[in-house]
């Protein structure tokens, strides 16, 4: 115990990194994984083949071979990114393309009258789209979208593979300095699940909001 | 108002309209009967364009539409009939997330992009039309079958539709609420609105409509001008059978 109170700090900031890649994966890979959902229902077909191509790539490798080849697979063409730049970029990626099942689930899941009823009205596809079937299809994929992006707060630990000091990367390094497991790994295991905690309770609070119909 | 020329529709192999050809002059009410399956809902969705034609033509309003153009001016076509062609249907279609003011509003505000004062004035003006002003600010889910399906023909008539499309109104409703409903497309007609309905209301179709269209196996049987002749004694055979089976019950 007296050990993690010394290293506090040095697991607050590892916490810090986990949260911030964690955040701004989660936002690139909403937005990515919108824009692929949208391809893949609405798009042509070589649109709707992209995204499919996208998605089971993205969920047929392990996350931890694209986080390598975004980091050092890059480098081969002259593109060395930093490690955390990397690490979002890989994350965003891959998150887009659970984000973007989830997504396309959502939206088939809003009923074809609420298009028809759009169309009939005199609004173009796309006016129905972002004004009726894209809001309803947000309620619908919060609990599958909230699953993931607890996940991948989970999977940021991947990253301390290439040299994020993140979350699990500072356990690792003060376990290589006094030589000792237990403390340092429950107490990341603790600081992990209350972020996980948090992040469920803000996904409850947003998905009450979404149900005032 | 609308002249449908040598409209067919098929679902793959399956031909639900056979070479239908019919003219409806402005403010005539038309009711659209015939056993399930006869292709009176699919009739009725070809005239706004939410069915696509097989072949043939369809002119609303000054508007063709024919089976035979480039997607693109098809595309044009179908967007300028909708613009004076309001639709109801018979799963009311309400938007959930919106309220039921935000639901008559809707169109007013992204189709016309008229200002939201004067889209309010409006969608209130039309809410007290269909007696439910006082649920202007409820969400769809917390109202009847009967009060969706009011607001949803508010929604309609919102966009000042020179043409109503009714596809079975009132077929999932309550037997208790399918009266406003129907007292409110009454009205619709007296004062001069041109509608199609499909309908399995009878006795609705004889006391208001102006002519009956009796369709079965995707072919318009009998386009009867006498709605109450019609119903006392049908000239074909098929629509004979049919008022027989009607009357049954």
């Amino acid at each position: 115990m007296q050990l993690i109170l010394d290293n506090w700090q040095f697991l607050l900031q590892g916490a810090y990194y986990t949260l911030m890649i964690t955040i701004i994966s989660m936002f690139f890979g909403l937005i990515l994984g919108l824009l692929i959902a949208i391809l893949r229902v609405k798009g042509n077909s070589v649109g709707r083949n992209i995204a499919r191509f996208y998605v089971s790539i993205i969920r047929g490798t392990p996350p931890l071979v694209q986080i390598f080849i975004v980091y050092y697979g890059l480098s081969d063409f002259g593109l060395q990114l930093e490690p955390i730049p990397a690490a979002c970029i890989a994350l965003s990626i891959n998150i887009a393309a659970y984000v973007a099942e989830a997504f396309r689930g959502a939206l088939q899941s809003v009923p074809k009258g609420q298009m028809e009823a759009a169309l009939a009205s005199g609004m173009t596809e796309g006016q129905a789209m972002r004004r009726i079937v894209i809001p309803q299809a947000f309620r619908y994929a919060i609990p599958p979208i909230g699953n993931t992006f607890v996940g991948m707060l989970k999977e940021t630990s991947l990253v301390s593979a290439i040299a994020v000091t993140e979350l699990m990367r500072a356990a690792q390094l003060l376990v290589a300095q006094y030589y000792t497991y237990l403390p340092f790994y429950l107490a990341i295991a603790v600081m992990y699940w209350v972020m996980s905690m948090f992040f469920t309770f803000i996904l409850g609070k947003i998905e009450k909001k979404l149900s005032v119909y | 108002m609308i002249t449908v020329e040598h409209l067919a529709k098929s679902f793959g192999d399956h031909e639900v309209l056979h070479d239908i050809s019919i003219t409806i002059p402005a403010h005539e009410v038309v009711a659209v009967i015939g056993p399930s399956g006869s292709g009176k809902s699919t009739f009725l969705r070809c005239l706004n364009g939410l069915e696509q034609l097989t072949s043939g033509k369809i002119t609303v309003n000054n508007h063709t539409l024919d089976a035979d153009m480039k997607k693109r001016q098809m595309q044009q076509a179908i967007f300028a009939i909708r613009q004076h062609t309001g639709m109801v249907f018979q799963q009311f279609n309400l938007y959930p997330h919106k309220t039921v003011i935000e639901n008559v509003m809707e169109s007013l505000l992204v189709v016309k992009e008229m200002k939201k004062v004067d889209a309010e004035k409006r969608a209130k003006a039309l809410l007290e039309k269909v007696g439910l002003l006082e649920k202007i600010d409820a969400y769809p889910s917390h109202l009847s079958g009967g009060q969706q399906q009011r607001v949803a023909i508010a929604r309609a008539l919102a966009m000042e539709p020179a043409l109503m499309l009714f596809d079975e109104p009132t077929s999932a409703l309550d037997p208790e609420l399918v009266g406003d409903v129907l007292n409110v497309m009454k009205n619709l007609a007296e004062d001069g609105m041109t509608m199609v309905i499909v309908t399995h209301e009878m006795n609705f179709a004889r006391d208001v409509a102006d002519r009956i269209l009796f369709m079965a196996d995707g072919k318009i049987i009998e386009d009867a001008k006498n709605p109450k002749q019609f119903f006392e004694a049908p000239e074909t055979a098929r629509a004979q059978q049919f008022i027989q089976k009607v009357n049954e019950f």
